[in-house]
């Protein structure tokens, strides 16, 4: 989901036929270049949900371990049974 | 600019920069380090505080100087101080009660990493009290939520997987859709600092051009925020976390977590959309029925619970219904009751917690309410802890939850439409609010069994337990200057 919100925030900020304000051969017309703070956001944004996936990713093999299923009803199963 | 403009910076960096220095240190060391921080933290808010109090004025701190629109903002006011203080000590006082639980659940090697957790999630409450920009409230909010994760699944055992898996799947889904409000927030104003935002969002309203979008948007940001609170419908995950991770956690996630987000969406609805907005428009009527069933529906699955602690956790649900019921009464005073139950619930429900388990230690660890016959007689100071706290939060005079309850009370009569079903549906809760808290104290005074069991003086326990009581009542007599800062806070929010 978090995926379809940075497409959403890139093609919000992106121009055709402008590029990254970064200075090439001395143009410096606002005209030229796209916002960058959209794109900066997505960066950001990305770093934050790697970082969520791969905690996610890492709670799914320690409950793997436990458990050695995935499937989530036996997971749920199981953890009932531990607490009776 | 004077000394204490700076502290709410310094204090957010120092909590982060404690976090990054505790993987090098042993747990010991980690533990030690985190609670200098806590002190230091609090007695940081209280200087912002009284400082904010004394010139009557909010104060904004330019973060590497740049000027608006362009640069970062922190915003002090004496809201942002008072919550700021509330959570440094509320969080300094869980981790000191539920230290001795934290020595046997968590791994001895992964010590060091729970306080990691301990201090980012401080830094993130602070953020999300103080910052004055949209997007630095997003990243810290998604700070957030990863440290509470980790704060559940440190205790390693099947239940507090599950948990924290739930906890973060909820999650993901209400930061995306704040993330997706912020995109479109940005889109139609081409601000992310709040004060700039505010104006660009007035100058559209006065226009009358892009009102369904901006509407989308207010939409969005309150679904959002509501799904990670734990408003009614988006509760799930809270029994379960709250239930099953170590008691810290468990005080630190329902006393606090759920309520940075609220303030977070208080300071949007005030700073970016404008109250008088918010106020006229149909979010609050939505709000107020979400509430309302909260309210009901959280009281009667607790009553259902034959587990203290997941008890206590559907009681939270009760609450949150009750802070939303009063920002859907949609005026000031709502607001103001709203707020001030924000902190008498971040008083009483660690308070519970730790109660309920100084009580579940005398008890062979049982949480089941038929082993914990006599309990109070057994622990007599967590006995006397949890009758306090259930008892504020029954709404009882001279405890801090009569005040909010008369603060909502007072703010529902003043709206004739919405007063009937507010009033009806606060006596309903209360009453049955009573059902199950007075059914557990008189559980936990009946006498049967051993009622003399030799143990091992608890410290933690015996520092927080009485702290949070004095605490509790304290503002429960002395209620009017609290209300009068929360009013002057609002009042120079917007």
């Amino acid at each position: 989901m978090d995926t379809a919100v940075y497409l959403f925030l890139a093609a919000e900020g992106f121009i055709t036929g402008r590029t990254a304000p970064i200075v090439i051969n001395g143009v410096q017309k606002v005209s030229e270049y796209i916002n960058p703070i959209p794109s900066g956001l997505v960066l950001t944004g990305i770093v934050v949900s790697v970082s969520s996936s791969a905690l996610l990713l890492s709670l799914t093999i320690c409950l793997y371990r436990r458990y050695q299923t995935l499937d989530f009803d036996r997971i749920t199963m199981a953890v009932k049974k531990e607490w009776m | 600019m004077d000394l204490a403009c700076n502290l709410p910076a310094i204090s957010i960096f120092l909590c982060m920069g404690c976090a990054i220095a505790s993987p090098a240190l042993s747990g010991k060391n980690a533990k030690r380090l985190s609670i200098i921080l806590l002190i230091t933290v609090s007695a940081m808010s209280l200087a912002v505080l009284s400082y904010t109090l004394g010139t009557g004025e909010s104060f904004v701190f330019l973060m590497g100087r740049f000027p608006a629109p362009w640069g970062n903002e922190i915003r002090g006011g004496i809201l942002e101080g008072l919550l700021a203080s509330l959570f440094s000590v509320i969080m300094l006082l869980s981790l000191t009660g539920g230290m001795s639980h934290i020595d046997v659940e968590v791994d001895p090697k992964k010590l060091n990493l729970y306080f990691i957790m301990i201090d980012l999630m401080m830094a993130s409450l602070l953020a999300l009290v103080y910052t004055n920009d949209l997007f630095t409230a997003y990243v810290f909010v998604e700070i957030n939520t990863i440290a509470a994760a980790g704060l559940i699944m440190i205790r390693q055992i099947g239940r507090t997987y599950v948990a924290s898996i739930r906890y973060l799947i909820m999650s993901q889904l209400g930061s995306g859709l704040f993330l997706l409000s912020l995109a479109m927030l940005y889109s139609l104003t081409g601000q992310l600092l709040m004060q700039p935002a505010r104006d660009a969002v007035e100058c559209l309203f006065a226009a009358g051009s892009y009102s369904e979008p901006l509407i989308v948007t207010i939409a969005l940001t309150t679904v959002g925020l509501a799904i990670k609170s734990g408003l009614y419908p988006f509760h799930s995950w809270m029994p379960d976390t709250y239930g099953y991770s170590t008691i810290a956690s468990s005080s630190i996630l329902s006393g606090l977590v759920s309520k940075g987000y609220i303030v977070l969406l208080i300071k949007i609805y005030y700073r970016v959309i404008g109250s008088d907005i918010i106020m006229s428009g149909k979010i609050s009527n939505i709000l107020f029925v979400f509430g309302l069933t909260g309210m009901v529906m959280g009281s009667v699955s607790a009553i259902r619970e034959t587990d203290v602690k997941r008890m206590i956790a559907f009681s939270s649900v009760a609450q949150i219904g009750y802070v939303y019921m009063g920002l859907g009464l949609g005026t000031e005073y709502g607001v103001i009751a709203s707020i001030f139950h924000i902190m008498t619930h971040a008083i009483s429900k660690p308070l519970l917690f730790l109660a309920a388990t100084g009580l579940s230690d005398v008890s062979g660890n049982s949480k089941r309410f038929d082993q914990l016959r006599g309990a109070g007689y057994r622990n007599p100071l967590a006995g006397a802890g949890f009758t306090i706290g259930a008892l504020s939060m029954v709404g009882l005079p001279l405890f801090a939850g009569f005040i909010s309850k008369l603060l909502f009370a007072e703010a529902a009569v003043r709206d004739p439409s919405k007063a009937l079903p507010a009033l009806i549906v606060l006596a309903l809760s209360t009453i049955l609010n009573a059902v199950y808290f007075l059914h557990t104290v008189i559980t936990i005074y009946t006498p049967t069994g051993e009622l003399h069991v030799k143990q091992k003086l608890n410290i933690g326990l015996a520092i927080a337990v009485p702290v949070f009581c004095i605490i509790n009542i304290g503002l429960g007599l002395f209620s009017q200057p609290v209300v009068n800062a929360i009013q002057a806070g609002l009042r120079i929010f917007d």
